[in-house]
C-alpha cells in the first residue's frame, strides 16, 4: 500500500502557515540575523555542518524561519542548496594549513608550536550568568575595545615582515609519535573517492564515502553513537592527540587550461573548520600468536567549531574501520544510515502527516482477524 | 610582468576594500572593453579534504559562492567569492581579465595590493599575539 493523494484541508493549511508566521512574531519583535550571526556562531556551525552548506547568513535565515528548530533549518538550506548549480570543487585542502586559533593536545603537554586554548567554555564553573539578561550593544563594544587594546599590549607594531603566517602549524601532533602502523605518509589518495550528494551510498563504502557522511551527521547522534562506543558498546578510550580550530582557505583550481600550477588557483575565500585526530591503543596479533602493542589514529573534521562532533567522528572512523559484531557504533549500515539530520528527522516527522489510507486497512485487517476468531 | 600569482593576488583581492576594487576595475572598463559574460549568481563550490591519517580525500560539505565572468577585450576574466557578494565578484572578475591580459592597469594595482599585504601581516600578528596569551606553559605549573 503506497501513498494516496487526498484533497481538502487547504484552508486549514492556509491559516496554519499563518498561525506559524503569527507565532514567529507574536512578541512583535523580529531577530535581526546579523544578531544571530554574531550572538549563535556555534549553532549557527552545527546548523551549517549539518547541512553540508556552508554561509552563515544564509544558515541564519534558515534557523530564523524554523524558529530555532535545528532539524527544520538543515532542511531549509538542503532543499536551497539542490537549487544551485556547483561550479567548481577546491583543489584538495589540508587542514594543517589552516590559520589557527585554537589548538589542544591531551597527549602531550608540549607539542610543536604550542597548545593555544583560544576561547573555550572547558574551564568555566558553568555557572549561569544572569547578567546576559541585561547585556546591550554598548556592553558589547566597551568589551571589545577593551580586549583590543589588552591583546595589543607588548605588541610591536615595528617588527619585521613575516614571510609565513604565525598560525599555521604545519607538523601534526602524531609525528611526535614513535612508530605508528596506522600512520601512513600523506600522498596521493589511497581509496576510492565518491561523492554521496551525487549518488547513494552502497554498503560498504570507500572511506571517503564514510567520512563525507560523518562530517554532515547530526552532531547529537554523531556524539550518541560516540559515547556508546565509549560506554559498554565499544570499550573505546582514545586520547585526543590534537584539536584544531581555524580559517581555512579554499583554492579552486583556474577554469584555464593553459594555467594549471598550482599558485595559479583562485583563493575564494576562508571558512571556519574543526579538525581533530585521537590516538587509540591497538594490538596487532602476528602470525606467531604474539601480541604487538600500537596505536591507530582516528580522523575527525567538521565545518565550524564543533568540537564534541569532530572528537565523536574521530572515534566513528576509527569504529568503522575495526568493525566488532557486537557493538552496533561499529557497523558502518546502523551508524551512517541513521546519522543524517534529515533523513532521520523526515522519516520520524513523516509519522504525524496523514495516513489515513494505511490506518484504515490497518483498522480492516485487525477487525477482520477479530470477526475470524468470533467465527471460530 | 606580473609579480603577484593568481592565488596570493586573489586572496588579497578577497580582502581589499570593495570601494576601492570597484574603482580599479571602473579604472579598467574606462580604459578597454569590458563585457559581462554572466552576471554574478549565486553557486556552490564543493570542499575536498585530505587527510591526515592516512592520506584519504573526501568531501566536506559545499560553500555558498558567487561567480562571475567577463570579457575585457575579449579576455576572460573569472570573479569566484565565497558567499552572496554580486559587487565583488563582478570587480575581481574585470580584475582577473586584466591580470591575465597583463594590460598596464594592473602595475598599479599590483603596488597597492603590495602595501595591502603588510597591513594583512600587521593584523595577523596582532592576532597572533592575542593568541598567545592563551597559550598554556605547562613548565610554570609543574
Amino acid at each position: 500500500m503506497g501513498y494516496v493523494a487526498t484533497i481538502g484541508g487547504e484552508i486549514a493549511i492556509e491559516e496554519a502557515l499563518k498561525r506559524l508566521t503569527y507565532e514567529r512574531l507574536k512578541d512583535e519583535r523580529s531577530l535581526a540575523t546579523q544578531d544571530m550571526i554574531a550572538g549563535m556562531p556555534r549553532l549557527i556551525d552545527i546548523i551549517m555542518s549539518e547541512a553540508s552548506l556552508y554561509d552563515r547568513p544564509l544558515a541564519a535565515i534558515a534557523l530564523k524561519q524554523a524558529q530555532g528548530l535545528p532539524e527544520e533549518a538543515v532542511f531549509l538550506l538542503r532543499a536551497y542548496r539542490s537549487t544551485l548549480p556547483r561550479l567548481a570543487t577546491t583543489q584538495p585542502l589540508q587542514p594543517s594549513s589552516m590559520t589557527t586559533i585554537r589548538r589542544i593536545s591531551a597527549s602531550f603537554k608540549e607539542i610543536p608550536g604550542g597548545q593555544f586554548l583560544g576561547g573555550t567554555p572547558d574551564y568555566t564553573h558553568r555557572l549561569l550568568d544572569q547578567k546576559l539578561a541585561e547585556e546591550t550593544h554598548a556592553d558589547a563594544q566597551k568589551f571589545v575595545a577593551a580586549y583590543r587594546a589588552q591583546c595589543e599590549e607588548g605588541f610591536d607594531p615595528t617588527h619585521d615582515r613575516i614571510d609565513t603566517n604565525p598560525l599555521i602549524f604545519p607538523e601534526k601532533v602524531h609525528a611526535m609519535l614513535p612508530s605508528i602502523q596506522a600512520v601512513k605518509k600523506v600522498g596521493s589518495p589511497r581509496n576510492a573517492f565518491i561523492d554521496l550528494t551525487r549518488e547513494p551510498p552502497k554498503f560498504p563504502l570507500p572511506r571517503s564515502g564514510r567520512l563525507q557522511l560523518l562530517t554532515r551527521g547530526q552532531t547529537g547522534a554523531v556524539i550518541a553513537f560516540a559515547y556508546a562506543l565509549q560506554r559498554s558498546f565499544g570499550e573505546l578510550h582514545p586520547t585526543v592527540g590534537e584539536l584544531r580550530v581555524g580559517q581555512l582557505t579554499l583554492t579552486v583550481p583556474s577554469p584555464w587550461p593553459d594555467e594549471t600550477e598550482g599558485d595559479d588557483a583562485y583563493t575564494i575565500g576562508d571558512i571556519l573548520v574543526t579538525e581533530v585526530e585521537t590516538f587509540f591503543p591497538t594490538a596487532n596479533l602476528h602470525g606467531s600468536g604474539e601480541k604487538e602493542h600500537a596505536l591507530a589514529i582516528g580522523y575527525g573534521f567538521c565545518f565550524g567549531q564543533n568540537e564534541s562532533k569532530a572528537i565523536a567522528m574521530s572515534m566513528l572512523d576509527f569504529a568503522l574501520r575495526h568493525p566488532h559484531p557486537e557493538y552496533p557504533s561499529t557497523q558502518e549500515e546502523f551508524v551512517l544510515y541513521h546519522i543524517d539530520t534529515l533523513e532521520a528527522s523526515g522519516f520520524i516527522a513523516h509519522l504525524k502527516l496523514p495516513h489515513y489510507v494505511t490506518f484504515a486497512s490497518l483498522i480492516d485487517t485487525l477487525s477482520k482477524g477479530e470477526e475470524k476468531g468470533h467465527d471460530a | 610582468m606580473i609579480f603577484l600569482r593568481r592565488q596570493e593576488r586573489t586572496r588579497l583581492l578577497l580582502q581589499f576594500d570593495l570601494s576601492l576594487l570597484e574603482k580599479e576595475a571602473a579604472h579598467i572598463c574606462h580604459a578597454h572593453h569590458c563585457q559581462t559574460l554572466k552576471a554574478p549568481a549565486p553557486g556552490l563550490v564543493m570542499v575536498t579534504i585530505q587527510e591526515s591519517v592516512e592520506g584519504d580525500y573526501f568531501y566536506a560539505g559545499e560553500v555558498l559562492v558567487t561567480e562571475c565572468k567577463v570579457t575585457v577585450d575579449g579576455i576572460i576574466g573569472l570573479g569566484l567569492v565565497k558567499g552572496y557578494d554580486t559587487r565583488r565578484a563582478k570587480a575581481l572578475a574585470i580584475i582577473d581579465a586584466a591580470f591575465r591580459a597583463d594590460f598596464p592597469e594592473v602595475k598599479s594595482i599590483e603596488g597597492k595590493l603590495e602595501a595591502f599585504k603588510i597591513d594583512l601581516e600587521q593584523s595577523l600578528n596582532k592576532e597572533a599575539n592575542s593568541l598567545a596569551k592563551t597559550r598554556v606553559q605547562f613548565e610554570t605549573i609543574l
